[in-house]
């Protein structure tokens, strides 16, 4: 009924979701992983997980994304949940300009725990309440534009955006990694990895556990 | 792919056997409506007259018996120990044997020198009807007989009765009453109950004008910051009962968890804590109406409820979970020491008891943090149907010793293991997965009751003894 842990894939990626509670971070996962959404979702303690594969230039990526808790008081343990993570998903309620302002202090914290390299784009969600429209698409985009982020627009609810937005983000991850991968010319890409494992951008391509090592 | 909860892991059937604990604790767990052995429980009965024999003896045992499991890990030692049958096993050995009723005397509460608590020993035998199918117009069970005597008919009631009774379960219309004994937040002198109740729900009164009934303007930001994570939250607080979503329930839940977060800044407001106040709810408002006997979960109940009782309800559910929040107060402080604490200690009571769950976990690369965090953040009110939970907190509140800091480690590690031979031939993706949606939905009471069972046998092994678990941390 969920994804099958011995599936075919040619990469694993780690893509972590995060933004201020109730902006809709756990709806999109479910929607992208499962095309499920719940108006009524239990808000996320801690950390919760799916995956879902995809294909991208003749490749097939696994993603493996992690939904956060999204209030403050858990900073400490999601942001252990940073490490290895190879893209972002910095998630806003387009019908509240407060979880937009949040936005630099959700960048300050992947600057101070995420991979330097991480791929993030913003995503501006709930894109169906127009009427309740707080934030404007182009200050979003100019605000994306100016700290060298992706953007894109959805709704969890109606299914808008929300493929697109995985797809461009795992594509984009992609993209980086073949351009280290030929610069550093050392051998290609990670053979198949197994599920539990994760490419780290900028660790020599070498797979690495998620768990500790002890 | 729902899975049908079992009996007892084998491994804990054989280390209940092996323990010694305080017979009319563990031996009064309420046995099941149907006594017939279907699912194996009893497998062992033919046993159980040697471990009667045995039994006498017990004692001098055990020190050795809980010596020997120091260095050597893990199951087998725990197998080559025998002693007490389960109490479901005990009692059909009472059935089968017609064994006489002085060796069975632990299956009443000992009778106390407290004269408000009346020792029926006569009853004993029928007295083992679920009260929560009972009918109020057919005869008592013993347990209700016993609640009666202990609460309503004396003046001081007797706590550690009360506890003793009440770690079986409590029948549902006593639980409004002594949930709230229970916490502290009504003394043991009934005389002063009135009294009581009528000072606190005003002192709630006077905090609600302090605190909620002000001003948005007048507010900080920081405390406007808590207001919209409370409004957040309450919403899709228990989402899968009806009642949490009429709105006269969401407004009290907010302005309680509003209220309790101004009034512990250290902490103030963290999700979850909307999910604590669940069950207070849940109980005190079933508290009036048909007798208690059943939890209103349909929200049905509203259309009777008064802007009076519900005021109540507010008040009493405020300080109930404020006198449980005191209790575990580092769980929800920054950094979230507490919780750090509790996930560790899980982590090494698994160790000591299933080590091969451990490896494997290890293995496939998932922490106990990934997972158990959010057991130990909302006390499993996300992994079981709330009226399991109400079951569950009927333990937890009558453990004298911080049912909901030491006791639910040993609940969590029950639980964990009963899942054991299923997670072991998981894969990280499946097994986080089975993890965010473990299978209780068909969980009743009498599974809750097993799990605690299992849980109290681990707590008599290990409790109070963290060389057993420091040896496993270094020696792993």
């Amino acid at each position: 009924m969920t994804t099958r842990a011995d599936e075919e894939y040619d990469y694993l990626f780690k893509v972590v979701l995060i933004g201020d509670s109730g902006v809709g971070k756990s709806n999109l996962l479910s929607r992208f992983t499962r095309n499920e959404f719940n108006l009524e979702s239990k808000s996320t303690i801690g950390v919760e997980f799916a995956t879902k594969s995809i294909q991208t230039e003749g490749k097939t990526i696994k993603a493996q994304i992690w939904d956060t808790a999204g209030q403050e008081r858990y900073r400490a343990i999601t942001s252990a949940y940073y490490r290895g993570a190879v893209g972002a998903l910095l998630v806003y309620d387009i019908s509240k300009h407060s979880t937009f302002e949040n936005v630099e202090r959700w960048l300050k914290e992947l600057r101070d725990h995420a991979e330097a390299n991480i791929v993030v784009m913003l995503v501006g969600n709930k894109s169906d309440l127009r009427h309740l429209r707080a934030v404007e698409t182009d200050e979003a985009m100019a605000f994306s534009e100016q700290h060298n982020l992706a953007f894109i627009e959805t709704s969890a609810l109606d299914a808008s955006g929300v493929d697109t937005a995985f797809q461009r983000i795992l594509t984009e991850i992609y993209r980086l990694m073949s351009r280290r991968n030929m610069s550093a010319e050392d051998g290609g890409n990670a053979p198949k990895l197994s599920s539990g494992q994760t490419i780290s951008l900028n660790a020599d391509n070498k797979p690495r556990r998620n768990c500790c090592s002890g | 792919m729902s899975q049908q909860p079992r009996g007892l892991p084998g491994f804990l059937r054989r280390t209940l056997r092996s323990t010694t604990y305080e017979r009319d604790e563990i031996l009064d767990v309420p046995a099941p409506e149907s006594t017939d052995s279907a699912d194996g429980v009893v497998e062992d009965a033919d046993d159980i007259d040697a471990h009667e024999q045995d039994a006498p003896a017990r004692t001098a045992d055990t020190k050795e018996d809980q010596h020997s499991t120091l260095d050597v890990s893990g199951k087998k030692q725990l197998r080559t120990v025998a002693f007490p049958p389960l109490p479901r096993e005990r009692e059909q050995s009472g059935q089968l044997d017609g064994r006489d009723t002085s060796q069975d005397n632990h299956l009443t509460p000992t009778p106390s020198k407290d004269s408000s608590v009346s020792s029926s020993a006569s009853s004993q035998t029928s007295s083992r009807t679920s009260p929560s199918s009972a009918p109020t117009n057919q005869p008592k069970s013993y347990k209700e007989t016993q609640f009666e005597s202990t609460i309503s008919n004396s003046p001081i009631i007797s706590l550690r009765n009360l506890r003793k009774l009440s770690w079986n379960g409590i029948p549902p219309h006593h639980r409004s009453l002594t949930w709230k004994i229970l916490l502290g937040y009504l003394p043991a002198n009934t005389s002063r109950h009135t009294s009581t109740l009528s000072r606190k729900r005003s002192e709630y009164r006077e905090a609600r004008r302090q605190h909620y009934d002000i001003p948005d303007d007048s507010r900080t930001n920081s405390e406007q910051e808590t207001l919209r994570q409370v409004l957040v939250d309450v919403p899709r607080t228990a989402p899968e009962v009806p009642l949490f979503h009429n709105d006269r329930i969401r407004r009290i839940l907010t302005r309680l968890l509003y209220i309790w977060a101004m009034r512990h800044p250290a902490s103030s407001y963290v999700q979850g804590i909307n999910d604590l106040a669940t069950p207070f709810i849940v109980v005190f408002l079933s508290g009036y109406y048909n007798n208690g006997q059943e939890l209103c979960l349909d929200g049905t109940v509203m259309e009777k409820v008064t802007e009076e009782m519900l005021e109540e309800v507010e008040a009493d559910t405020y300080w109930c979970l404020t006198n449980l929040l005191s209790g575990i107060q580092d769980h929800y402080t920054s950094d979230q020491p507490g919780m750090q604490r509790m996930v560790m200690r899980l982590e090494e009571l698994t160790n000591r008891i299933d080590v091969q769950l451990c490896c494997h976990l290890k293995e496939v690369g998932i922490e106990f943090m990934q997972f158990a965090f959010k057991w130990m953040n909302c006390l499993l009110l996300r992994e079981f149907r709330l009226s399991c939970v109400v079951r569950l907190w009927d333990t937890y509140l009558s453990e004298e010793n911080g049912g909901f800091e030491d006791f639910h480690v040993y609940v969590c590690a029950s639980f964990l293991v009963h899942f054991s031979g299923e997670l072991q031939e998981m894969g990280f993706d499946e097994l986080f997965q089975f993890m965010q949606n473990m299978p209780t939905q068909d969980w009743g009471d009498r599974e809750i009751e097993i799990l605690l069972s299992s849980a109290f046998v681990l707590s008599t092994l290990f409790g109070g003894s963290e060389a057993h678990l420091n040896v496993v941390r270094t020696t792993l």
